[in-house]
Parts: C-alpha cells; sequence; structure tokens
C-alpha cells in the first residue's frame, strides 16, 4: 500500500512537472508570437502612417483656358491647378485670372478679375503604380471681378443714349461637384479631365445699381445659377518620395 | 488597364457632342413702352373705362412730339426713355388744355446672349413723381416683357 501510495506520488509529480513544463512552452511561444504581432502591427500602422503623408504635388494648367486665349479674341482666361495627396485623397487649389471684352454696334462690355476654388478630391484608383487618378469630389469658387459696360444707342424717339456704367468689387460663390481623371502620358506628366457640376451660384458686394452681372470669371454666365462645365488639364507631378500603395488584398 | 484609362480621356469629346446650353428667351428684355387706359368713375364711384381726346403728346425730353395723331383715346402705349431716370408727358387735348404727368423709374440694364438677345434691359419701381390730372394710379411698377393689362390708369377731368 506504501509503494503504492509513493508510486501515485510520484507519478503525479512527475505528470505535474512534465504538464509545467509544457504549459512554460506554451508561454513562450505566445510571447513569441505577440511579439511577432507587435512588430507587424508597428510596421502596418508606420506603413497606414506613411500613406497619410503626401508624397507628391500636383501642378498643372487648364489647356481649354490657354486655348480661348490664344484662338479666340474676347476671353483671355490663364487657370492654374494643384493638388497634394494624403493617402487616397487629394486637397486641391485652384487659381485663375480672366479678361473678357465683347463689342457689339450698340454697346460693348468687359470684365476683369480672378477666381479660386478649393476642395477635397477622393481617388479611386489607388492600387495604380502609375499614381493615375480617377477622382470625385466638391469645390467652394469664388470670383472677384469689376465690369464695365458702355452704351451708345440711337433712339429715334429720344435721341442718342449714351452711359458708362461700372460694377466694382463684385464677388460671386458658388459649389461644384466634380469627377476627373489624370492619366500618366510621359514621365512626371499627366493630362485629364475634371467635369463640374456647378451649383448655387449667387453674386454679393456689387455696388451695381443699373447694371446686373454678366460674366462671372471662373463660373459663366451669371443668368445661371446651375451649370456645368468642364477643364481639360495638363499637369506635373512633383514628387518628393515614392508613394506608398495600400495592398491590394487577395479574394 | 492603361489602355483602358486612357481611353477615358476621349470621354470629354461626347461634351461637345451633347452639350447644348440652354437657349436664352431674352426674358431680361423689358418693353421701352408703358400701356395707359383712360378711366372714368361711375355714379357708384366704380372704375370704368373712359376716353380722351388728345391732339398730341409731347416730352420736354423727347426730340419730336412722341404722338400725334388727333383721335379719342380709351388706351394707348408711350415710349420711355432709357437714358434718364425721370420723363414728362404733356398730354395736348382737343379742348386746348393740357396735362402734365411726370414719371420716376429705374432703368436696369444686363448683358444676355450676345449673339441672340444683346442689351437688354429691365423697367422697375415706376412711380408719379408729379401730375395735373384728376388722379392716376400706377398698375405695373415693374415693366415687364408681356404687355398684358395697361401699367397705369389716367383720370382725366
Amino acid at each position: 500500500m506504501k509503494r503504492l501510495i509513493l508510486s501515485f506520488f510520484l507519478t503525479s509529480l512527475f505528470t505535474l512537472s512534465a504538464f509545467a513544463q509544457i504549459a512554460g512552452e506554451d508561454s513562450t511561444s505566445n510571447a513569441v508570437s505577440q511579439r511577432v504581432k507587435k512588430q507587424v502591427d508597428e510596421a502596418k500602422k508606420k506603413f497606414n502612417a506613411q500613406l497619410y503623408i503626401p508624397s507628391a504635388l500636383r501642378i498643372g494648367t487648364d489647356l481649354i483656358g490657354l486655348g480661348a486665349s490664344a484662338l479666340g479674341n474676347s476671353r483671355k482666361r490663364y487657370e492654374f491647378n494643384a493638388d497634394i495627396d494624403i493617402n487616397r485623397f487629394y486637397i486641391v487649389g485652384d487659381y485663375g485670372t480672366e479678361t473678357y471684352n465683347i463689342a457689339e454696334e450698340s454697346y460693348d462690355y468687359s470684365h476683369n478679375g480672378y477666381f479660386f476654388r478649393i476642395g477635397l478630391d477622393a481617388d479611386f484608383l489607388k492600387f495604380d503604380e502609375d499614381y493615375n487618378t480617377l477622382l470625385f469630389g466638391f469645390r467652394y469658387g469664388e470670383a472677384n471681378f469689376n465690369e464695365q459696360l458702355n452704351i451708345n444707342q440711337n433712339d429715334t424717339i429720344f435721341g442718342t443714349i449714351n452711359k458708362e456704367l461700372k460694377n466694382t468689387s463684385v464677388r460671386s460663390r458658388w459649389f461644384e461637384l466634380t469627377a476627373g481623371l489624370r492619366v500618366r502620358m510621359v514621365g512626371n506628366f499627366y493630362t485629364g479631365f475634371t467635369f463640374r457640376i456647378q451649383l448655387s451660384n449667387s453674386v454679393f458686394d456689387s455696388d451695381g445699381t443699373e447694371f446686373t452681372p454678366y460674366d462671372v470669371p471662373g463660373f459663366g454666365l451669371n443668368q445661371y445659377n446651375n451649370r456645368w462645365t468642364f477643364n481639360y488639364y495638363l499637369v506635373y507631378r512633383l514628387a518628393w518620395r515614392d508613394k506608398k500603395l495600400p495592398i491590394r488584398l487577395p479574394k | 488597364m492603361k489602355t483602358n484609362i486612357r481611353l477615358l480621356l476621349l470621354i470629354p469629346l461626347f461634351y461637345f457632342i451633347l452639350a447644348c446650353e440652354v437657349d436664352s428667351n431674352c426674358d431680361a428684355i423689358a418693353r421701352d413702352f408703358i400701356g395707359f387706359s383712360v378711366v372714368g368713375l361711375n355714379a357708384n364711384l366704380e372704375e370704368v373705362p373712359s376716353n380722351v381726346e388728345i391732339n398730341y403728346i409731347r416730352s420736354p425730353q423727347a426730340d419730336n412730339v412722341i404722338f400725334y395723331d388727333q383721335d379719342t383715346l380709351a388706351t394707348f402705349v408711350l415710349p420711355l426713355n432709357r437714358d434718364l431716370n425721370e420723363l414728362t408727358y404733356i398730354f395736348n387735348r382737343a379742348n386746348d388744355t393740357s396735362d402734365t404727368l411726370t414719371l420716376g423709374y429705374d432703368v436696369f440694364f444686363a448683358v444676355d446672349e450676345p449673339q441672340e438677345c444683346g442689351l437688354v434691359f429691365n423697367i422697375r419701381n415706376l412711380k408719379v413723381l408729379e401730375h395735373t390730372l384728376d388722379s392716376v394710379v400706377v398698375v405695373n411698377d415693374t415693366i415687364n416683357y408681356l404687355y398684358e393689362a395697361p401699367d397705369i390708369k389716367l383720370f382725366f377731368d
């Protein structure tokens, strides 16, 4: 009986020590896997953080404005565009100047001023290795300009009508929903377009009491509150580091 | 994939094919004349159509007599001067008496689709500044494009 008790005690001791060893091995492997997991998480975090560090500035100009300025006589519009990436998002800014003159038989109209747009785009080609972008976004647009209307009409009853009407320091603002594409052509040069649905145009600060503002730089005809248009850009991508692309996960 | 993306650059071509700016209807064009109706009162002091015998109508601001047609008028139109904010009409009546009516108004000019409409204007805040008639009532103080009814009612003695 004593031998039986002793052997049970020894067996139990051996078994417990064996289990204790296995448990010790488990805790060691858990610690390793947790360390690896931590390292992976940190790398992932670092990688994700890198996604949000801007990698390039894209600067461009509107070819349609340049074409209209070069080929047409009435409108001179020069527009510059820039955006900077934050992961798949782009902070966008546009600035442009415009002068416009039309001369008809009984009147001539002119304006000059500047406009700007600021907004945000989201890129839906985030895996593209050429950094081509398919963008959807929104803008706030504003124009500041002066305009003049000179009237010279002959009235059969009241004689000649001569008037010089001016609107100075006119401000206009509108909103835009945009869709655009930028595609790499050669080197760091990209080309592409931006469609704009322009909404809710309002003119403020017009001191003209006799003369309704006609054409808003960067927007177009003031008689429309909402309209649509597009720009065609030539863009140069100025990169200061390699942009980390998100990893496409297997399905 | 790249070729497909580059094909998307052709999308704006559809803009040129499909783009169709809404034509302006030149709706800012106002009439350059005012409609008048001659009105009297009946025994119940209700307004009734009336008429007046006119030799001619002139304006100190006009180069010529603006209306010369010895006639009995019930409704008629007279031109507005877009260069001024004030205009006087002198009604020379058949009985050799004259009545004067001076109107004030604001003229708002606008350019609307140069190829189609050109320079347009709109007359607002039409009001009577002074007169020698029995009474004058402004019915429409904004001169709209459509002439549907007289803008001013004239009550002669």
